[in-house]
């Protein structure tokens, strides 16, 4: 678990070892190991309360874990070799993450959310106001009017809007189309799609496994705050008995 | 988020004519009553900047008012220090002690943030009181006035003073509108709204807090280093927790988080202060009613009830400053 002075480059962007995590005296993960490797679409599964919202607030420095440990690039962002890195930190290496509250500034305008975060960005890159504009047009038609007076369905874009202006090289998304209608949800099942053809590493945390099974390279299904399964999307889709036993209600 | 709209634009206007008018046409007693509300306008606005905006509620603006005094003070009256240059170490001096309350309580929330710059706050009161170099419970004299004759201003008429105290006044208004109106406001406006998104958007939150903090401090200390030039008397009265206690009141009466109204809460703050001591010893009582009667009207303030009479209609979605 040392640092080495020159870390040959892992395949993987993010490494988690026997993650444990919680709230209180309430542990809610229990050792959970996962490799997502760079620029595939990984897919986190497993029923209400099975621990996924919880590791990703993890992964971003949200919350302490308690045992474990998570590297990203090659690094170790959390864990008992290191003195905890703080949430802010994390984000300026470069995860992005879009909570499942979204979490937009009811205050801020459209243009302003995403300035506030382009500001913030820990690199430049191609994501700006205009090109996730050029993304979802619907967000320009909007750019002035302010947060509090999106729908549902806007605020969720312009909350995956917010965490592109980072130029993020791993975006995480928590159940993002949680209580949209039908036809937004195509909306973001398409421009999640047109992110993994541009080469982005996502993990989405998501219940609606037709939906994330069709984006996704990768599964995992989280059990009981364990990773109970870890393989190609294709293979969990076509396992019944595998989403009976984990998925099913 | 904070937009100089044409009702605030409005009432500033208002607020400072008609304070240079009553100052112009009101003799002696008007002066004085002027540089009072404008020094309290002055720290009730440092105050707004990061209650309002910043969701940080601090019972330390008392203190800082003093801190800036008392450099001011001690540094011409003690040291014989220029005037320009105790008016730059003391803003220097309060903004650098405001950095270190918003550093150090950046992780803290709720009360127990309010609890902390209220224990900031007296332990600055305890070192001034117990300083028998500062004249501790004495108080310090002999504090001179900004020299402006280079200029023709003689700062010892009381009009003269008075107008300064307006002219201070509208710069404090203006540095926080700028502040506000930028990015520097627009990430302020996120922390208040949600810190932990703002954190895992990649923002030093605490650094940010604590630079707001110092821009905070440095305008209640000008405030202060006025106070201590008007009088050319302070006391470690000046750092009572009731002087913060009193800027938070002129907040939320004139509108907390418009940054406008604090202006207004001051000028009405001080009237009645001299009006109705006038009639009765029971003022802070009317002061209590009206202050029940603002938070219930929708915690916008007197400001509110101005914008409404101005901007009538549904507003913009914008109109809510503070988050």
């Amino acid at each position: 678990m040392t640092e080495r002075g020159s870390k040959p480059e892992t395949p993987d962007l993010l490494e988690i070892k026997g993650l444990e995590a919680g709230y209180g005296e309430t542990r809610v993960l229990h050792g959970v190991d996962l490799s997502i490797a760079r620029g595939t679409f990984h897919a986190v599964l497993g029923r209400n309360g099975a621990g996924k919202s919880t590791l990703l607030k993890t992964i971003v420095g949200l919350l302490p874990p308690s045992a474990g440990e998570i590297r990203f690039a090659g690094q170790s962002i959390a864990g008992q070799s290191i003195a905890a890195i703080e949430a802010f930190r994390i984000a300026r290496r470069g995860i992005a993450y879009v909570p499942e509250t979204r979490d937009v500034f009811g205050a801020l305008s459209v243009r302003e959310n995403l300035a506030l975060a382009a500001r913030l960005a820990y690199a430049r890159g191609p994501w700006n106001t205009e090109r996730v504009f050029r993304l979802f047009p619907q967000l320009a038609r909007r750019a002035d009017n302010g947060g509090s007076q999106l729908s549902g369905g806007e605020q969720q874009i312009l909350a995956i809007a917010r965490a592109l202006v980072m130029n993020p090289r791993l975006l995480i998304l928590d159940e993002p189309t949680e209580g949209l209608a039908p036809i937004l949800v195509g909306e973001i099942f398409e421009r999640l799609g047109d992110l993994r053809g541009d080469g982005m590493t996502m993990v989405l945390v998501e219940q609606n496994l037709p939906f994330a099974a069709r984006l996704a390279d990768t599964a995992s299904i989280l059990g009981r705050g364990r990773c109970v399964w870890s393989g190609p999307a294709a293979q969990l889709s076509a396992d019944a008995k595998l989403q009976e036993r984990w998925l099913g209600i | 988020m904070f937009y100089q709209t044409r009702a605030k634009n409005l009432t500033v206007l208002l607020v400072l004519g008609g304070l240079a008018l009553y100052a112009v046409y009101g003799g002696y007693f008007a002066r004085e009553i002027v540089v009072e509300i404008a020094l309290l306008a002055m720290l009730a606005i440092a105050l707004d900047l990061v209650a309002g905006y910043g969701g940080m509620i601090s019972l330390c603006h008392g203190a800082l008012f003093g801190i800036g005094a008392y450099l001011f003070g001690g540094l011409t009256a003690l040291v014989g220090t220029p005037v320009w240059l105790a008016t730059l170490a003391a803003l220097a001096g309060t903004a650098l002690f405001g950095w270190a309350v918003g550093a150090v309580t950046a992780g803290i929330g709720g009360i127990f943030f309010i609890m902390a710059t209220l224990a900031f706050g007296q332990m600055a009161y305890v070192i001034v009181f117990e300083w028998r170099a500062l004249g501790g419970d004495d108080g310090l004299a002999g504090i001179p006035r900004t020299d402006l004759a280079g200029i023709g201003l003689d700062t010892g008429d009381s009009l003269t003073f008075a107008l300064l105290s307006l002219a201070a006044l509208a710069l404090s208004y203006t540095i926080a509108a700028i502040a506000l109106r930028s990015s520097f406001g627009r990430t302020l406006t996120g922390i208040h709204a949600n810190e932990e998104r703002m954190r895992a958007l990649g923002l030093n939150v605490r650094r940010h807090k604590a630079a707001a903090f110092a821009l905070s401090a440095a305008i209640a200390g000008a405030a202060g280093l006025l106070a201590a030039q008007h009088t050319q008397y302070i006391s470690p009265e000046y750092l009572v927790w009731t002087v913060s206690g009193e800027a938070l009141i002129v907040v939320i009466l004139g509108g907390i988080g418009t940054l406008a109204g604090p202006l207004v809460g001051a000028v009405v703050f001080v009237a009645l202060e001299h009006v109705v001591a006038r009639f009765t010893d029971y003022w802070h009582l009317v002061i209590g009613i009206l202050l029940i009667a603002a938070v219930m009207a929708g915690g916008r303030g007197l400001y509110g009830e101005i914008e409404r009479l101005l901007a009538p209609g549904p507003g913009t979605g914008k109109g809510g400053d503070g988050a």
